[in-house]
This record gives C-alpha cells, sequence and structure tokens, in this order.
C-alpha cells in the first residue's frame, strides 16, 4: 500500500434519475435511476444555450461535470479526461461524410473529432493553462483514469480534476458501441487536506475483484453499460461516514485498491 | 525526474521504429545520416486529391497471430511490425520474465487506433443498413484497441490503458511510463504509439486544407502544409536499467486558445519546453539539439520557433522529421523520441528533410543536411488539437 493520502475535495455526476436530472453522488444512497429520458440534455453553464448545437453531446456532458468540480480546484490544477468511446457521434457524422465521393468533411466537425476535444473544449472556456490529459482504458477508463490523477497528485503534488464520459451514439454505431444511457462524473483530488475535503484516499494496485456497487441506483445505472458508473462504488464510498475500500478495475490483472477514510 | 526509493535509476531499455523509411534502427539511422525522405505519392488509399504519404509498405504479408485474429488492422498490424523489428519481441517477453507479468504496465499513444477498419466496415455496408455483428468496437476503433492487443499478445498483465490527446498522444505516454514506475506501481512499463493512415485523418486534414500537394517541407519559406505518415514505436522503461539514456524531463501544458490553432507567441509550448528543463535540471544552455514537432504548417512552425526561441534560445540546433517520415499524428511523439534516441546514440544532428530555403521566421541553426555532434541532452516537441502541449527531454 502507498500511504501518501489524496484528498476528495468535491465529486460530481450528471446522469438521469427519476427526481431529478441531476443527482448529486452525494444522494446515491436514495436515488432512484431512470432510463434515459427522451430530451434528456446536458447543460453547461459556461457554453451559451444557443452554442450547444456545436458541441457534441458528449463534450457538454464532459464540461458540466468539469464545471461541478473546478470550484473545488486552484488554477494551477491539472486536468484528467476519460472516455471508453470519446467522440462517437462525431465520428459517426464523419464517417457518413466518407461515404460520399468527395468524402467532404466539416472542419469543425474534424477538429473536435478527436479524443481529447472535451478536454480541450473545456481548457479554452476557461482558459486553462496546466496539463490535460485524455485517457480510455475501455470498459476500465474509471480505474485508469483515476489512476492517473492519483500519480499526477502525489509524484506532481498538485491537485488534479478528473472528469469521465461517454453517451449513447446514433444508429447504426449504436448497435457496436453498446451503451444506453449518458452520463459524466467528477472528482476533484488534492495533496494536501482543506476544510472542503470531503475524504482521503491511499492506493495501491491489488490482485481482487471490483468492488460490486451498494445502492440500487448504482446497480441499474451499471446495467446500462456506461463505464463512467464503473466510478459509482467510489462514490458511495467517498460520501459515506465510514472508512472503507472501494476495488476499480483496471485492464490486466491488477486492479485499483482505494483505501478510503470519511473525513 | 525524480526518482522514488526503490525506483532508482528509471531508463529506455529497449526501442523499435517502423515507419515509412523501413523496419528498425538501421534504416532509420541511415536515412537521418543521409537526409532521405520516405514520402511518396503513389499510395493505397481512396483519395478524392494527391498527397504525398508516409506509407508502410508490405504490412499485409505479416504473419498476424492466428489466436488473435480478433484485432487484426492496420493499426495493429504496425504495432506487430514494430515487434518484430530489433529483437524488441524477445526483449519484451524477456522483461516479462524478469520482472513478473503484473508488475509490467503498457501505455500507448494513439489518436485514431484502429479507425481504419471501421471506415471501411463503415462504408462497405448497404445505405441504412446496420453495423455487421461481427464488428468490434473493441479490437478496432476503440482508443485502447492497441493497448489491448499488446497486452494479450505479450501478457504484460500491469495496468494498461491509452493516452489520446491527438499529436501529442505518445509523448505524453512516456509520461505515465515513467510515473507507472517512479510511484512503485510498476517496475517496467512498453510504453508507445501508433497510428496507421486513415481516412478520417486525411480528409480531416484537407478540409483544414493544411494537405500539402508536395513533400511536406518543415521549416521552409515555401512550405504550404502536411505531409501525413503511420509508425509504430515502442520503448520498455524500466527501473535499474543498465542503458544510461533516459527521459530526464518532461512538461505537459494546454494553450487553451483554440483547437487547432496555437497562439503566435507559442506561450503553451514554451511553458511545456520550461517545466521539462525545470524537471531535467538542465539550463537552457546545456541542450544540445531540439527535434522539432515542425509540421510545415505556416502558423505552427512560426509558433513553435518562438517557444523554443523564447526558452533555449535562438541558437539552438533544431530540426523537424516530418519531412523523413511524414506527421504521424499520434505516434508522432514516441517515433520522434526514438528519432531522438538514435541521433543520442549515433552522436548526430539530423537534418531537416525538405528544407531548401529556411524561413527568416524559424529558427536560424536548422540545417537541411545532418552533421556529426556530441549530444548529450535532446529535447523532443510534441503539439496536439486541442492546445496539448508536451517536451520531453531525453538524456545519456
Amino acid at each position: 500500500m502507498n500511504h501518501t493520502q489524496i484528498f476528495v475535495d468535491a465529486v460530481s455526476l450528471i446522469a438521469p434519475s427519476k427526481e431529478n436530472t441531476q443527482p448529486l453522488a452525494k444522494s446515491l444512497a436514495t436515488a432512484s435511476f431512470a432510463t434515459f429520458p427522451e430530451g434528456w440534455k446536458p447543460s453547461p453553464e459556461s457554453i451559451p444555450p444557443r452554442a450547444h448545437r456545436r458541441y457534441s453531446p458528449q463534450t457538454l456532458l464532459a464540461i458540466q461535470a468539469a464545471e461541478d468540480i473546478a470550484p473545488a480546484l486552484p488554477e494551477n490544477a491539472a486536468w484528467v479526461f476519460g472516455s471508453a468511446y470519446g467522440e462517437g457521434e462525431t465520428l459517426q457524422l464523419i464517417l457518413e461524410a466518407l461515404r460520399g465521393p468527395t468524402m467532404a468533411i466539416r472542419p469543425t466537425r474534424f477538429q473536435n473529432s478527436v479524443h481529447n476535444a472535451a478536454s480541450g473544449q473545456w481548457t479554452i472556456a476557461q482558459r486553462i493553462k496546466t496539463a490535460a490529459t485524455s485517457i480510455c482504458g475501455a470498459n476500465h477508463t474509471a480505474g485508469s483514469s483515476l489512476l492517473k490523477a492519483l500519480l499526477q497528485v502525489q509524484l506532481e503534488q498538485r491537485p488534479v480534476g478528473v472528469v469521465l464520459f461517454d453517451a449513447p451514439l446514433p444508429a447504426p454505431l449504436d448497435t457496436s458501441h453498446r451503451l444506453t444511457c449518458p452520463a459524466s462524473a467528477g472528482l476533484a483530488l488534492s495533496n494536501n487536506q482543506s476544510p472542503q475535503s470531503i475524504a482521503s484516499i491511499a492506493f495501491s494496485l491489488v490482485q481482487q475483484a471490483e468492488t460490486a456497487p451498494q445502492s440500487s441506483y448504482a446497480k441499474e445505472a451499471l446495467a446500462t453499460l456506461n463505464p463512467v458508473f464503473s466510478i459509482l462504488p467510489l462514490f458511495e464510498n467517498v460520501t459515506g461516514t465510514a472508512t472503507g475500500k472501494t476495488v476499480l478495475g483496471l485492464n490486466g490483472r491488477m486492479n485499483l485498491n482505494l483505501e478510503v477514510t470519511a473525513l | 525526474m525524480t526518482n522514488t526509493p526503490g525506483a532508482s535509476d528509471i531508463g529506455i531499455s529497449h526501442s523499435t521504429l517502423v515507419s515509412c523509411l523501413g523496419r528498425g534502427r538501421t534504416p532509420h539511422v541511415t536515412a537521418l545520416r543521409d537526409g532521405t525522405s520516405g514520402l511518396r505519392e503513389d499510395h493505397n488509399l481512396d483519395l478524392p486529391f494527391s498527397c504525398f504519404l508516409g506509407e508502410v509498405d508490405d504490412l499485409t504479408a505479416l504473419c498476424f497471430p492466428v489466436e488473435l485474429s480478433a484485432y487484426d488492422n492496420r493499426a495493429n498490424r504496425l504495432a506487430l511490425a514494430a515487434l518484430e523489428s530489433d529483437g524488441f519481441f524477445q526483449a519484451a517477453l524477456a522483461t516479462r520474465e524478469n520482472w513478473g507479468a503484473t508488475r509490467c504496465g503498457i501505455v500507448v499513444g494513439t489518436s485514431t487506433a484502429g479507425v481504419e477498419m471501421l471506415e471501411r466496415v463503415y462504408r462497405a455496408r448497404d445505405d441504412d443498413a446496420p453495423m455487421p455483428e461481427s464488428y468490434s468496437m473493441r479490437h478496432h476503433d476503440s482508443q485502447q484497441a492497441v493497448a489491448a492487443f499488446l497486452q494479450d499478445y505479450l501478457d504484460f498483465q500491469g495496468p494498461s490503458y491509452s493516452i489520446s490527446t491527438a499529436c501529442s498522444s505518445s509523448a505524453k505516454a512516456l509520461v505515465d511510463a515513467y510515473q507507472l514506475i517512479e510511484a512503485g506501481l510498476c517496475d517496467a512499463v512498453l510504453v508507445g504509439g501508433v497510428d496507421s493512415l486513415c481516412l478520417t485523418s486525411l480528409n480531416g486534414f484537407e478540409s483544414l486544407e493544411l494537405i500539402s500537394r508536395s513533400p511536406c517541407k518543415p521549416c521552409d519559406s515555401n512550405r504550404d502544409g502536411l505531409s501525413i505518415g503511420e509508425a509504430a514505436a515502442f520503448l520498455i522503461v524500466e527501473r535499474d536499467s543498465k542503458n544510461s539514456i533516459r527521459v530526464s524531463g518532461f512538461g505537459e501544458s494546454s494553450d487553451g486558445t483554440n483547437m487547432s490553432t496555437p497562439p503566435e507567441d507559442g506561450a503553451g509550448a514554451a511553458a511545456a519546453i520550461r517545466q521539462a528543463l525545470q524537471r531535467a535540471g538542465l539550463t537552457a544552455g546545456e541542450i544540445d539539439y531540439v527535434n522539432l514537432h515542425g509540421t510545415a504548417t505556416i502558423v505552427n512552425d512560426a509558433a513553435e520557433a518562438q517557444a523554443v526561441s523564447s526558452v533555449i534560445g535562438a541558437d539552438v540546433p533544431a530540426s523537424s522529421l516530418k519531412g523523413a517520415i511524414g506527421h504521424t499524428l499520434g505516434a508522432a511523439g514516441a517515433a520522434e523520441a526514438v528519432l531522438s534516441l538514435y541521433a543520442l546514440e549515433e552522436g548526430i544532428i539530423p537534418g531537416n528533410p525538405g528544407l531548401e530555403q529556411l524561413d527568416p521566421k524559424v529558427l536560424p541553426n536548422v540545417a537541411a543536411q545532418c552533421r556529426n555532434a556530441p549530444l548529450k541532452h535532446v529535447v523532443s516537441n510534441s503539439f496536439g488539437f486541442g492546445g496539448s502541449n508536451c517536451a520531453l527531454v531525453f538524456s545519456r
């Protein structure tokens, strides 16, 4: 076990529920899950509503989660964005264009097709000058992204904002790229404890199974196949009142062990 | 970089590179010395415009492992070709044997992974037809697809994930490799970058009017854009390395200004270079050579010159290798890291293929021809869409 203590200063979850379109991670125990309601859309405040159509649903989801945790992070924070499917909706529009004889792609569509479009748009919206990374670990993107962020906090001695996001794709990619519910999540991590710290984490790699979610919300959300929801067992632990352990999945035989102490 | 106790002497023990110049060290070192370009006008892509590409030959002749045939696509064939060059596959197996599979991680930088296969499958469908059931995102267009192939093929069972920050991807992957070892989570990491030629990238850059109709000419007064290439490059980074060559510093930053155009003053790039020197504990005067990102677009080359001048000084020897292998996008950081290692080991400052008339707005000490020089510290720059900047310092 690595004994470095890393502090969780904020968490965010953007996903549908029956009561509220934005259930706070802190209310997971009582939140009631709803499958993707018709017309449900992310609504980040830093992007004017009339400009939303210029951004993919994936990027809007990511920016909304980033907005939630940003107040807990100082200017020198680095950012880690994680997505299993990336900008799949934009990719689909490009693929369709490639079926035509001219293969003409809109320039803005191309520059927003990269996996780091969301992190790039977030740094542009907020004029962030620090490091921003974009990670894919397939179904284990949540654990992989958190691992990267924990390394940065520990070794670079700086706060890090973590943003996870994925959204369903339109037909025909929806059958080969399966997930049924949009979601994003955020964690603000710090190397120093502050009054806003809600938990501390010590991390290591272990050959143990992933922690199963406890709440009915998390169980139902995981069934939508959105890899973002893999973070929910950690959120259940972080927002609880006791010390506990959460194991998040990584690719390979080692998983990410998180010893969580509530503050 | 700061080594934690128990993770001393993190170094680069092995490397491999496949590009349009060939497979492995020998053809690349020969080309660096001779100033050869691998860019060609004839290629196998179905494009509605003409251009020069850095295409790797004979990938279809490779014997792809039957048990992993689900992963068979151009990106993974590039990866396989790199593994089979310079004894890298055997070195990887020996590394796994030495440290144990669960202590060996994988970090891959890629922009498009196997999207070339998705393009083919998608375009082959009838209008409004569903995707064929046999198509697997996991094996092809997932950004993790190359890392997943490597993990299954090499049985490296430590953490495995992918960095996808466009053209800085695989430079940033090297940072992760070091950090996984520094933190004591791995003893060795296979790190690198892979990107294949694909219609998405080529038509995308064409839409931005950035594709040159001739072989690209970085830093030249008459440069008019990119030539795209493909490559796979891998390095084994491990603790207690007997090789003296290492990453001594890194810097990462964001422009925070525009998705595809850097600020004119190169401020974001300069911040990354400055951090890299600080982490390496080096002064500007100790840098012997800068491997430029040097894409050959008017704006990018000028902004990078501003950045290098402001941190290292305008007179530092520098060159872009994009005229040799093309812009290999997500693989560029790792491919040019390996070329920088070759330069360090051979004691050469590579030339700048394509350069005929140096643009006075770029660095003055960019030479067309290779020359011998003892090198100790080399900076390699990688910048990508989203304003993603990464600078690495390699030292021996």
